[in-house]
């Protein structure tokens, strides 16, 4: 799941069409994994290469070319390697065939197909293999076995590229799923037995039955789970498992050594590991952000919305961008009165690409239905002035007093960007973003000397208007702010 | 070695260093084309210090040094832009693109890949990576939205480069 999303970016940059705080994420990926190197590096020499083609030989005349290059000597480890991985998977492709052969007699379903993409092998049925490319839409060269809403007996799925992925359901609602280039064999027979031989495999784990958690063999660590989500990847020599919630325990097949893994961590299980789990918290799109919503026209949900990374205090942060692709908004469910006053507090810190003269722009704004998606007519905008820091996190507020016209319409606020220096490529990040509401009597509303004029009863004095939160703390945060 | 002798050796050794030297500046660089400016410039500077390479070392090496200048002078000169790599991700990237060995695609890989595609999906991967073809461009003429028309590229791309990878492999155990 994550390498496809580095994928995306990959490409999205190689194709020229990257945004700001996509370019920010690829890069911190680039940066710290040697991974997302080597697959950055594998796309760009690939992209490199159809460009040759493409250049020299023009589309149609393909066919007709012969190579021409010059080969440039591999290493000798390179064929090791790869001689040892084929060897190991024809290895580990025979064991696991006693894992399910059992289920695939008795042919009872354990587990239902809830979505297939791209190209797969399914082997199950008593060896009986089914190849299908296409998605559930185009899906028309698939076998019955491998659609959505199939039973199952048991088996090994492998996906055969990078945007293959297919999702099951095992009939006590537990779910999985495999991404790209990853091979699964599967069991149930009382207790659920997995192999991943390689790959990326994420799933969420029903309680299990007490003495038989869900067991997930891979050639470097056993994981025993009792209930619970996560995700986990392997490769030649490792395991990687990220926990989200509950706990899983990890034993290294090298020397036996255990931990419990818990949610938001992450844990490395290979030979010369640590086996040490480590914190960490994803970034989240859009479309896993409460509240808020990237309301910009050309929008994508599923571009980042908040992360860890950068943080001001220890929890996530929004990431702001001035690429017009992204405008988080929201509705904030308040219905403006005459005489409200608004007050709006954040922290922001400018980030990659943020010129000087970059402000962040707090939008408060209505629309001529009541709805988010309505025409807007923006009655504030609140700006953060110039960044006066670099790389440390500074406070940014504002405050207005609505006009009467804007009285018993819905609030919305947008966290927008203000360019200053003609370049739309600015990142920034910002957290604990607070609007409140201070509600001040309509002029012309009776004062304490009328009715002292008119020797009536001393009224008790009214209130003193009180600020109200309407985003802030728990309230309506879209999980970047402080709990 | 005459000037002439000098010049075919020079152009032989270009010729067969050039494809690695374009696909390590196509890491680092955001367009094509910029690739190919970089890549003449650095072969420009290769021909006026070609007396300076010693004979019997890695050409391939030596010129790469040099595309690498030449790709960070480049960089200086344009505009800050979120194509452009971040001064420790882009030496990141230089120096381990410019390990010996890196380069395992070959022109064969690939066209014996492209044949085994779809007519209509190879034309389609090669026409969009032709010089001076904009893929938003495309995706209009293809009636599709430019996040769908995306998704079909880089889809391509995946098959493509599970293929390349899987006959890499092969060649490697035979």
């Amino acid at each position: 799941m994550k390498n496809s999303k580095l994928v995306t970016r990959i490409v999205a940059w190689l194709d020229g069409r990257i945004s700001g705080a996509e370019s920010e994420a690829l890069q911190q990926e680039l940066r710290d994994s040697v991974e997302a190197r080597t697959i950055f590096n594998r796309y760009s020499e690939l992209d490199a290469s159809i460009r040759e083609v493409a250049d020299t030989e023009g589309v149609g005349a393909f066919s007709q070319v012969s190579g021409s290059s010059v080969a440039i000597p591999k290493r000798a480890t390179s064929y090791y390697v790869k001689s040892s991985l084929v060897i190991a998977a024809l290895i580990i492709v025979a064991f696991t065939a006693v894992l399910y052969v059992q289920d695939v007699e008795t042919g009872r379903s354990i587990a239902r197909v809830t979505g297939v993409n791209g190209t797969l092998t399914w082997t199950g049925n008593g060896g009986k293999i089914v190849q299908g490319a296409g998605s559930t839409q185009t899906g028309t060269r698939w076998s019955n076995v491998l659609s959505e809403g199939a039973e199952l007996s048991g088996g090994t799925i492998e996906g055969m590229a990078q945007d293959s992925w297919f999702e099951l359901e095992f009939h006590d609602g537990s779910t999985g799923m495999i991404s790209g280039d990853s091979i699964l064999t599967f069991s149930d027979q009382g207790q659920k037995k997995l192999r991943l031989k390689q790959g990326r495999f994420s799933a969420d784990v029903k309680p299990q039955p007490e003495g038989k958690p869900m067991l997930i063999h891979t050639p470097s660590a056993v994981l025993e789970v009792i209930g619970t989500e996560f995700g986990v990847e392997v490769k030649a020599e490792s395991t990687t498992l990220y926990v989200r919630e509950g706990k899983v325990q990890v034993r290294r097949v090298y020397d036996g050594r255990t931990v419990d893994v818990l949610a938001n961590h992450r844990v490395v299980a290979s030979a010369d590991s640590d086996m040490s789990p480590q914190f960490v918290v994803p970034e989240r799109t859009w479309a896993q952000t409460p509240v808020w919503r990237n309301i910009a026209s050309s929008g994508d949900q599923d571009s980042i919305a908040t992360q860890e990374a950068r943080d001001y205090d220890g929890a996530r942060n929004l990431v702001l961008s001035e690429e017009l692709a992204i405008l988080p908004a929201q509705d904030t469910d308040y219905i403006i009165r005459s005489g409200d006053f608004f007050e709006i507090r954040y922290e922001w810190m400018a980030s990659m690409w943020w010129a000087a003269q970059d402000q962040v722009a707090i939008r408060l704004f209505t629309t001529d239905n009541d709805l988010i998606s309505g025409t807007p007519t923006t009655f504030a905008t609140l700006l953060s002035g110039p960044s006066t820091t670099t790389g440390t996190y500074q406070a940014g507020s504002g405050s207005v007093h609505v006009p009467a016209t804007e009285a018993r319409k819905r609030l919305f606020v947008a966290i927008d960007t203000q360019d200053g220096a003609g370049e739309l490529h600015g990142v920034a990040h910002l957290d604990d973003f607070q609007l409140q509401v201070t509600h001040f009597p309509e002029p012309g509303s009776p004062r304490l000397d009328d009715f002292q004029l008119q020797e009536a009863d001393f009224p008790d004095p009214p209130p003193a208007p009180t600020a109200t939160i309407i985003i802030g703390g728990r309230v309506r945060n879209g999980d970047f702010n402080r709990k | 070695m005459n000037d002439d002798d000098r010049y075919e050796a020079f152009t032989r050794l270009l010729m067969e260093h050039a494809p690695r030297v374009r696909s390590f500046l196509r890491g680092l660089l955001p367009s094509w084309s910029e690739v190919e400016e970089v890549a003449q410039e650095a072969s420009l500077v290769a021909w006026r210090k070609f007396d300076d390479f010693e004979e019997g070392t890695s050409f391939g090496g030596w010129l790469l040094t040099i595309a690498r200048f030449e790709a960070l002078k480049y960089r200086r000169r344009v505009a800050r832009s979120p194509l452009v790599f971040v001064d420790d991700v882009w030496d990141l990237l230089a120096e381990e693109a410019s390990g010996e060995g890196v380069q395992q695609i070959r022109r064969r890989h690939l066209e014996g890949c492209l044949e085994k595609m779809d007519i209509s999906k190879r034309e389609l991967l090669l026409k969009v990576h032709s010089p001076g073809v904009v893929m938003r461009e495309v995706a209009l003429q293809a009636g599709k939205s430019e996040q769908a028309f995306y998704k079909i590229i880089q889809r391509l791309r995946a098959v493509l480069l599970d293929c390349v990878s899987k006959t890499i492999a092969a060649e490697g155990e035979a």
